[in-house]
């Protein structure tokens, strides 16, 4: 091992070769993360749909889709958002135009980014390994899954590992110090989990680094200033009740029961075999169902590589660790568990036990000829499941056939299209120009509409006594909406 | 967690022909090779099977038998065997989930002393 001290990369020289094998792995993973963007998933789920309506309300009026002005947190569905991704979101419509590439976009270049942060972490202890995580990071379903949707996680997740390694360099080049804290903020403006994870793990990672990194008094003053000017300007963000409204929606303390059991059960279902290797989070979304978060040939890797850098460095195994452990917090304080989504900080973790298992197998000549093959075997299945079956099984989680249905309905002549409540109304703002959707209220029967000539669009469950106008399909062919007229 | 109904052979989904079908309903647009490289009995066999023995070794299953200093115990325990080069022990272990009953029961527990002696009786 080439490192001397825990993820130190801050003397790092990287050599050319070590560039061209690191742009070549950026390279599979932009393409990884970029390839059929748009498409697949097939359609925008409910949040991705949102952020695409307040960020194209942004652009337009400067105001959200509640009229707010700039705002810090985006009220939404009422579970108020955090405003990064959808700033981001913003700019890439102006470049992009308003589609739904533009709001995968933000998430997929940060995953393409949190390849390469991980590759700055881990090179301190030598190129190999380095590239190894980069490389793992960048085939990890986990990780894709979530580069390949608008998810903040993504972002959160891309903006902390930078922090890490800004504040690495700030080791030596003390001005990185306040990259780190800028980017570190901003990872806790993005997502919720971050302001969970953030906050401990900076505390964490500042006490072992303590004797490392001698800032003179002048230094540490102006540091604090910056850093207290900038808390103080968002410090209404962080305790404001708009913005605990998600949280307190969701926390562990509604679940109801022992609370400390609760709260254990949580934290382990986070490192339960059918989480992480074999079915993963149960939600559509967040995963293929057939296969874990983590592969299955990293089961092994990462018994091995713990055991490695263990018995190397006591004090990389605890960071690890301790990455693990805060990093499954937010899920263990929330009421879903296990949950990828808010999990995703922990990916890096076990890409690095991987990576040091991989090290320790590859140092056997054979085990190469074994484990390379399996890898990419493993790829292709999961290339196959995301690209072939996802579309066809999962594409109803994603929201599949409601564009197709809202922008039939909108581009037709008929003055007036009722719309049943499983269409959330920024699908009509995103896919259709005017205002001609008109909701069913829930207590209203679908069968009592009397407006003759207007449209309905409803899910094909419900039986309705109205002539069929259209089926419309999900990808894979079965019907999943119909409009009717009235 | 339920734990209750731990898999065996005899819970094994057998019907994998249905697997398969299912599986490549939605292969249409993919070469037959590729089908039959990723939807095949021994695939969907192989794959249970697997995930039925490695359930054991869960950490939510371990959570469930023992307690937290159990399992830390447990980790512990398995590391020193490693570190000292007692495989047979692990052999055992690692036998448990095929053979749970009544040859590999207890184990878990050995490794757990194992993990206690390494703790408290250093030489």
């Amino acid at each position: 091992m080439a490192g001397a001290h825990i993820f130190d990369s801050s003397n790092t020289i990287i050599p050319m070769k070590s560039w061209t094998l690191l742009a070549i792995i950026g390279l599979l993973a932009f393409v990884l993360r970029v390839y059929q963007l748009g498409s697949i998933p097939p359609g925008l789920y409910s949040d991705e749909v949102s952020i695409a309506v307040n960020a194209k309300s942004i652009l337009l009026t400067g105001k959200d889709e509640w009229g707010k002005p700039f705002p810090v947190l985006f009220r939404a569905y009422g579970e108020y958002k955090l405003p990064v991704y959808i700033y981001l979101t913003a700019v890439l419509e102006k470049l992009l135009g308003y589609t739904d590439l533009a709001v995968r976009v933000p998430s997929a270049a940060a995953g393409t980014l949190a390849v390469i942060a991980a590759y700055m972490l881990i090179v301190g202890w030598g190129k190999k390994p380095a590239l190894l995580t980069a490389l793992f990071m960048t085939i990890s379903p986990w990780h894709l899954q979530f580069s390949r949707g608008g998810f903040e996680s993504s972002v959160a997740f891309s903006l902390t590992l930078w922090a890490a390694v800004f504040f690495l360099k700030g080791l030596v080049r003390h001005r990185y110090l306040a990259v780190a804290f800028v980017c570190a903020v901003t990872a806790t403006q993005t997502y919720l989990s971050a302001r969970v994870f953030v906050p401990l793990m900076a505390v964490m990672i500042v006490v072992i680094f303590w004797p490392k990194l001698r800032l003179s008094k002048k230094e540490l003053f102006s540091l604090a200033v910056f850093m207290f000017v900038i808390i103080a300007a968002l410090f209404s963000t962080y305790i404001s009740f708009e913005s605990s409204i998600r949280f307190q929606s969701q926390s562990v303390l509604t679940m109801g029961g022992n609370l400390l059991n609760n709260l254990t059960e949580n934290l382990i279902k986070n490192f339960s075999f059918d989480f992480l290797f074999f079915h993963g989070d149960p939600n559509p979304r967040h995963g293929l169902l057939v296969m874990g978060e983590l592969y299955y040939w990293q089961l092994p890797l990462i018994v091995i590589g713990g055991g490695y850098v263990f018995k190397k460095s006591k004090e990389l195994f605890a960071l690890l660790i301790a990455w693990l452990a805060i990093g499954s917090l937010p899920v263990a304080l929330s009421s879903v568990s296990p949950h990828a989504l808010r999990g995703l900080l922990m990916v890096f973790p076990w890409q690095a036990f991987s990576t040091f298992g991989a090290i320790c197998l590859l140092k056997m000549k054979t085990t190469k000829w074994i484990v390379a093959p399996m890898v990419a075997l493993f790829l292709i299945f999961y290339l196959h499941s995301y690209y072939v079956h996802i579309p066809s099984e999962l594409g109803k989680a994603w929201g599949d056939g409601i564009k197709q249905a809202v922008i039939f309905a909108d581009s037709s002549p008929v003055p007036r299209v009722y719309v049943q409540e499983k269409i959330l109304w920024p699908y009509f703002h995103w896919y259709a120009n005017n205002e001609k959707f008109i909701y069913v209220e829930g207590s209203r029967s679908l069968t009592d509409l009397k407006d003759p000539g207007a449209w309905l669009i409803a899910p094909v469950e419900i039986a309705l006594p109205y002539k069929t106008i259209r089926d419309v399909s999900y990808v894979s062919g079965d019907v999943g909406w119909k409009i009717y007229e009235l | 967690m339920n734990f209750n109904n731990l898999c065996s052979l005899s819970t094994i989904d057998p019907n994998f022909t249905r697997h398969v079908w299912e599986a490549q309903i939605y292969d249409r647009t993919v070469s037959p090779e590729v089908i039959r490289l990723f939807h095949n009995k021994i695939f969907y066999f192989l794959n249970d099977a697997s995930n039925c023995y490695l359930n054991y070794f869960s950490p939510d299953f371990l959570f469930h038998r023992f307690t937290l200093i159990g399992v830390a115990l447990f980790i512990i325990g398995i590391y020193h065997l490693f570190s000292t080069k007692k495989y047979r022990v692990l052999f055992a272990l690692f036998l448990t989930p095929i053979v749970y009953f009544p040859l590999g029961i207890g184990t878990d527990i050995i490794i757990i002393i194992v993990g206690l002696k390494s703790l408290f009786w250093r030489k």
